[in-house]
């Protein structure tokens, strides 16, 4: 931990600079409460959700996911807000630790940068479909074409968790049986020096039409649950264009900030995105995203697949029991 | 020394024109970092560090020694395959410009997202108090509701630009310019492998960044409310 401090002193600034920022708010605020909080809990709420945020950020980017795939389903599951408040904070949650991730990442050539804009014009596109198809959904079968999305994509969720999980250790840096002629006309191959093992990773890149169709998909059902496509990108990526695990990682965090970049403008200038709730958010994603990013680079890829297979897990339960709640009218307590 | 000899190489690009031109600086910036190690090594720190911080290259000097120094660890551990393999994978420049252009932007962001937060809680009055937000979040009002409470009606288009004296002014704003940044990355990013003849790959970059732009300016707008 001090070690990443003296290694970024804009992260030891960041740091300071938010605690300071929040001691100061508390000792000097001019807030007035009001008869569902008092000032002290407003407060509360603030800096509790800078530190909730910094956390999920440290697990999303090790992960190679976004934090909106923990936040959104959180929030929604144990809250009763307004969804279109939550799903436009999610969006900022997913994006900002993938941003302020890039640079670590592209530094240590972990992000194949063209591997990213070979992915991006998908995703970006699928990304804004998605959040047309959502409300054309919505306005067409109401909760009930939100239920049976979301279930299928929970079982999908299973059994890409139930993928990685047999696959093994193959999946930290597969090897393509065959490459394509795409691939090999636009040149997907790349590497980078594996610091754990001391050594550099060569990697072929295959099934670039596959890819596109599916970045595109990824890009739409993130798009259409504003949850992020990240946690779908270091699948397709890694079992199906055979990229290491944690170059997959990387490029998803990246990807994942440039579609929601692009998906976040309308929330933006529709006024969903409201400051006061959604700057502890997007701070606690940067610091969270800068800490996560430095420890991605040191751990055994090994831990980064098993944390995702919790994940993957554990949100597909989530979304499976959401699912059957719209579909059949109960209760299911989940976490 | 091995790693001496591979150093030269350094920077990789998928072009023909873009090893040349970058190997060629790369060569001279690490030529250069050895003569400074070598006046260290003749105990003479004080004029390493001035040759060092002779200007206009400190910056990439700084990077290219502290990538030399970690190769010349795995070396004098015996390691030259590593130390080539270290110095053979080291990140193109169209990567490390869009990482850099991201990340300072958001950290910039990030930072004047936390003067805003500062701002919107010491200021006596505002026209969208924390207290009153955050109370109708948890009462389960709507965006629609929460803004006619605030000021009559919801906001159009971008709306902070006309609140930039208040701190959900500064916050939103703040906010806004660590989504734009990611527009400049991909653009510097793409010129760059423009000019390593890397067309394919540039003009992705750049499209990206006009569907991008297009969502920004309003021209795809949510159908929302």
């Amino acid at each position: 931990m001090l070690s990443v401090l003296k290694r970024s002193p804009e992260l030891t600034v960041l740091v300071l600079l938010a605690v300071a920022g929040y001691a100061f708010m508390g000792i000097f605020s001019h807030v007035t409460g009001t008869e569902v909080l008092s000032a002290t809990s407003v407060w509360g709420i603030v800096f509790g959700s800078f530190l909730l945020s910094t956390a999920i950020a440290i697990v999303a980017v090790i992960a190679g996911i976004g934090g909106g795939v923990l936040f959104t389903p959180v929030v929604m599951a144990f809250t009763s807000m307004d969804t279109l408040i939550v799903r436009s904070t999610g969006l900022v949650v997913a994006m900002f630790s993938g941003l302020v991730s890039s640079g670590p990442f592209m530094k240590k050539g972990l992000a194949d940068i063209r591997l990213v804009f070979f992915a991006s014009v998908p995703v970006v596109v699928g990304a804004i479909s998605g959040s047309f198809g959502a409300i054309f959904l919505s306005a067409y079968m109401g909760p009930a074409g939100d239920g049976i999305v979301r279930l299928l994509l929970g079982l999908i969720l299973v059994f890409i968790a139930f993928m990685f999980i047999l696959g093994g250790a193959k999946t930290e840096y597969p090897q393509p049986k065959k490459i394509d002629n795409l691939s090999r006309t636009l040149g997907l191959r790349g590497s980078y020096f594996e610091e754990s093992m001391g050594q550099r990773i060569d990697y072929q890149v295959t099934k670039a039409l596959p890819g596109i169709v599916l970045f595109f998909l990824v890009g739409f059902t993130g798009g259409f649950f504003g949850l992020g496509g990240g946690w779908a990108v270091v699948p397709v990526l890694n079992l199906v264009m055979t990229t290491p695990l944690k170059v997959s990682a990387a490029c998803s965090g990246v990807l994942l900030a440039l579609g929601n970049s692009c998906a976040i403008w309308p929330y933006i200038m529709y006024g969903a995105l409201l400051p006061v709730f959604v700057a502890p958010w997007m701070i606690g994603q940067v610091v969270g995203g800068i800490l996560g990013a430095h420890i991605l680079s040191k751990i055994k890829a090994g831990i980064v697949r098993n944390i995702l297979i919790a994940i993957l897990l554990l949100t597909s339960v989530k979304l499976i029991a959401r699912g059957a709640e719209t579909l059949m009218g109960v209760n299911i307590p989940v976490f | 020394m091995n790693v001496k000899d591979n150093m030269g190489r350094g920077v990789k690009s998928d072009t023909k024109e873009g090893r040349t031109e970058q190997g060629k600086s790369t060569g001279k910036i690490l030529e250069d970092m050895f003569t400074a190690v070598t006046f260290a090594e003749r105990n003479l720190p004080e004029k390493a560090r001035q040759y060092l911080d002779a200007p206009p290259r400190v910056r990439t000097v700084s990077r290219s020694l502290e990538d030399a120094f970690v190769a010349g660890a795995y070396a004098e551990e015996g390691a030259h395959e590593t130390a080539r393999e270290f110095l053979d994978s080291r990140p193109p420049l169209a990567g490390r410009v869009y990482g850099d252009i991201v990340y300072w932007g958001t950290v910039a962001a990030t930072i004047l997202t936390i003067i805003g937060q500062v701002v919107t809680f010491v200021s006596k009055s505002t026209f969208m108090t924390p207290s009153y937000v955050l109370s109708s979040i948890w009462q389960q009002e709507s965006v629609e509701q929460i803004w006619k409470g605030a000021i009559g009606h919801l906001p159009q288009g971008h709306w902070y630009l006309k609140h930039l004296g208040t701190g959900p002014g500064i916050t939103e704003m703040s906010l806004a310019f660590g989504v734009f940044i990611v527009i400049p990355a991909l653009v510097g990013s793409g010129l760059i492998l423009f000019r390593e003849r890397n067309r394919l790959f540039g003009s992705l970059a750049v499209t990206a960044a006009v569907i991008t732009t297009v969502s920004m300016v309003g021209l795809l707008p949510l159908p929302v409310g």
